[in-house]
């Protein structure tokens, strides 16, 4: 699933570490939604829309195969 | 965003082939990283010396203690490493509970493969032999019981 959170974060001016610690997660988790190797539970994701205030349609788009990628297989890619 | 961050997950990798862990940054990985160390440590000093002393002194008591030392270090670690995966976040408990499920499915198949090495090539080979089979019919009902278990949430 691809996501907008690093655009989103830059438009914050915030750094992987400081939205990490905001939203209760380690920076490597961010960096791995970022990088589109892990998708995001239901809760986090929906943590993230409030905390950037839009809708979680805007942080998160669905690919045309509604594949989801795994960080544990990287390479699967939509 | 910081400069250098950029696409790098950077995870403690010291940490993790170290100590099997995600590192000790936050307070309850430095809890478990310091209470597993001391039952380690106690543990290697209390078993060989009650097994030492119930060898000279034939005593119930200290063959009791070290009988039990071993199982009550090792629970108190496996108590302390479940409080730790559950102060990790979704992606690292995710890692560590797919890490452990891989180790034990990896732990299974060499324990067959090498007590059937054993009963090929050794002359004495029925402990090993005896003890896979063991090993696998005494870990496949706890791991039944830890799946029940999960499945009771959802």
């Amino acid at each position: 699933m691809k996501n907008e959170l690093r655009v989103l974060r830059a438009r914050h001016d915030l750094s992987q570490a400081e939205l990490a610690e905001k939203l209760g997660v380690s920076r490597q988790t961010i960096n791995a939604i970022e990088t589109e190797k892990y998708d995001p539970s239901l809760p986090l994701a929906f943590k993230i829309a409030q905390l950037f205030e839009i809708r979680i349609e805007d942080v998160f788009i669905p690919t045309p195969n509604g594949a989801a990628t795994s960080y544990t297989d990287p390479g699967r890619r939509p | 965003m910081e400069s250098g961050e950029k696409d790098l997950s950077r995870w403690p990798t010291g940490w993790i082939l170290g100590y099997g862990t995600l590192g000790s940054r936050n307070p309850a990985g430095r809890r478990y990283h310091i209470r597993s160390a001391i039952a380690l440590i106690l543990f290697l000093i209390v078993w060989p010396v009650t097994f030492w002393l119930q060898l000279e002194d034939q005593g119930v008591v200290w063959k009791i203690i070290a009988g039990l030392t071993p199982g009550v270090a090792y629970g108190y670690i496996a108590w302390e490493a479940r409080r730790y995966w559950q102060s990790l976040d979704e992606l690292g408990r995710r890692l560590m509970l797919e890490s452990a499920a891989c180790t034990y499915l990896v732990g299974i198949a060499a324990g067959m493969f090498f007590g059937g090495i054993s009963f090929l090539f050794f002359d004495h080979p029925w402990a090993l032999f005896l003890f896979n089979p063991l090993w696998f019919i005494m870990l496949e009902p706890v791991r039944g019981i830890i799946l029940y278990r999960l499945t009771r949430r959802y």
